[in-house]
């Protein structure tokens, strides 16, 4: 399990604590990382402090696993129960628990990050990316271990997978003051060319439910599968609705605009086998 | 979006999740599933008719040792790698290739200086080691992957490559106490390199089934 098979008392876990179990210090450039050690004699700490102290020791001490504390960078030991125990509550599904435990690694992921990779322009993708992976990966912490490993290793994770992509991009993309010359004029769009009151008109005198179902993927972007369970109707029904209600469109406007109409439905709807 | 938006989102649909067991639960539980798996190979395809003579050879328990170890190893590491922050350190990654490398060992050095080469080339078809360690295989495999996938490893292939050795050294275990050949030129030939193989493809489409991290 990765647990040292020392057990020394709290009293006994002083001094300079090295990094291990899995990690590394973090590199780059930026602020260092101030490890957690055990610093002052307890009796010399504030009382609070030192309580928290000694229970993080105490529950490390008891796993075997002092190193995880020292990936903990720039995390006092009572922030470390805290945000502990915001994630069990987390985990029992306390939103506001989750709320408040996102915000304050959204802040610690940044000024990771920050300190990995100086000021990157990617700073917030990391610590969206970041945020996200926390909310697939909730069910993995165990509570009877520190948060810092398992958050950090989430973090260095993402900071790593963004120094990579970026990199891959600007091996392959060049950087340029201005936009490049078009070779020809933008072309309108065919939404931009429709006759848009042709279109009302047509789509008020198809049958109400093809015209639900049009209006429902065509004006309010509806997913298929919530128009069939919102019409007691199948995803294939939904769809042949549809190509039905287009057919019926291009035959009213006898032109190319039910063509164009198409033409968006294709990119909203899925393919469908039956030819319209 | 913005980052308090994307909080306030997860937030809200952030229901109770079901907390994951602890390693060794797992650890325990996927051992459980291999003996189930060896146990129903050896029913199907019956125990070797020496097998009495093979628990005095202290040849045929090593390579069994070893065999296990590289399964509970593989399987462990595979589990740690889906965990955030309990990732193997860097002396203890390659634990279990080291044991397959000892198998591997184990099983040339009567070879070794004796026309190791003709020897090997000298083994007989018989693939149905082959097929009996992939078959006894799967149960335990999939067993890995469903744990894995509820869990959230990032290295992919590493974790599907540790998930897939572990499954195929069960497989490779079972067929040591089903194949009655003990010539080692066959047990390199039709038990360690289907193992290599079966790792190989257990891990690709390993990585592919975990990939929805």
């Amino acid at each position: 399990m990765g647990r040292a098979s020392s057990s020394a008392p709290p009293s006994e876990v002083g001094g300079p604590l090295s990094f291990h179990s899995g990690g590394r210090p973090p590199r780059g450039h930026g602020p260092s990382l101030r490890t957690v050690s055990t610093g002052p004699p307890a009796n010399e700490m504030s009382g609070s402090r030192a309580d928290a102290r000694r229970m993080v020791v105490s529950r490390c001490n008891h796993l075997g696993a002092v190193a995880e504390l020292v990936e903990w960078p720039e995390v006092s030991p009572e922030q470390e129960i805290r945000l502990a125990a915001l994630m069990r509550r987390a985990q029992a599904g306390d939103e506001d628990a989750y709320a408040v435990l996102l915000t304050e690694c959204a802040v610690l992921a940044r000024r990771f990050a920050r300190t990995r990779a100086g000021d990157a322009p990617w700073l917030d993708d990391v610590v969206q990316t970041t945020l996200v992976s926390i909310d697939r990966a909730r069910h993995t912490f165990d509570a009877d271990r520190a948060l810092g490993p398992w958050f950090y290793a989430i973090v260095r994770r993402r900071v790593v997978d963004m120094q990579r992509q970026t990199a891959r991009l600007t091996r392959h993309e060049v950087a340029m003051d201005r936009p490049p010359d078009l070779p020809f004029p933008p072309v309108v769009s065919a939404s931009d060319a429709i006759d848009l009151d042709r279109v009302r008109q047509a789509l008020a005198l198809l049958p109400p439910r093809q015209r639900d179902i049009v209006e429902a993927i065509q004006l309010r972007d509806e997913p298929t599968r919530a128009i069939a369970a919102r019409l007691a109707m199948t995803q294939s029904a939904v769809k042949v609705a549809a190509h039905r209600g287009y057919r019926g469109l291009r035959r009213m406007l006898g032109d190319g605009t039910a063509d164009r109409v198409r033409e968006d439905a294709r990119e909203k709807t899925p393919s469908c086998k039956q030819n319209s | 979006m913005q980052t308090e938006l994307l909080i306030a989102r997860l937030a809200r649909q952030a229901g109770p999740v079901r907390v994951n067991p602890p390693l060794n639960t797992v650890c325990t539980h996927w051992l459980l599933v291999s003996v189930v798996s060896v146990a129903a190979g050896l029913w199907y395809y019956g125990l070797r008719r020496d097998v009495a003579a093979q628990l005095a050879s202290a040849e045929f328990l090593a390579r069994a040792l070893v065999t296990t170890l590289v399964a509970v190893f593989a399987a462990r590491h595979a589990l740690r790698w889906g965990v955030p922050g309990l990732e193997p350190d860097r002396r203890r990654r390659y634990v279990p290739e080291l044991a397959l490398v000892t198998w591997a060992c184990l099983l040339m050095a009567p070879l070794v200086g004796v026309a190791m080469l003709d020897r090997i080339a000298a083994v007989r078809w018989h693939p149905a080691c082959a097929w009996q360690l992939a078959a006894v295989a799967v149960l335990p495999a999939s067993w890995l992957c469903w744990q894995l996938r509820r869990a959230a490893p990032y290295e992919l292939l590493w974790t599907s490559a540790q998930a897939a050795l572990a499954s195929a050294a069960v497989g490779a275990l079972a067929v040591q106490w089903i194949c009655g050949l003990n010539a080692p030129a066959h047990q390199l030939v039709w038990h360690l390199a289907p193992l290599l193989a079966v790792t190989a493809v257990l891990a690709l489409a390993g990585r592919l089934l975990l990939r929805h991290h």
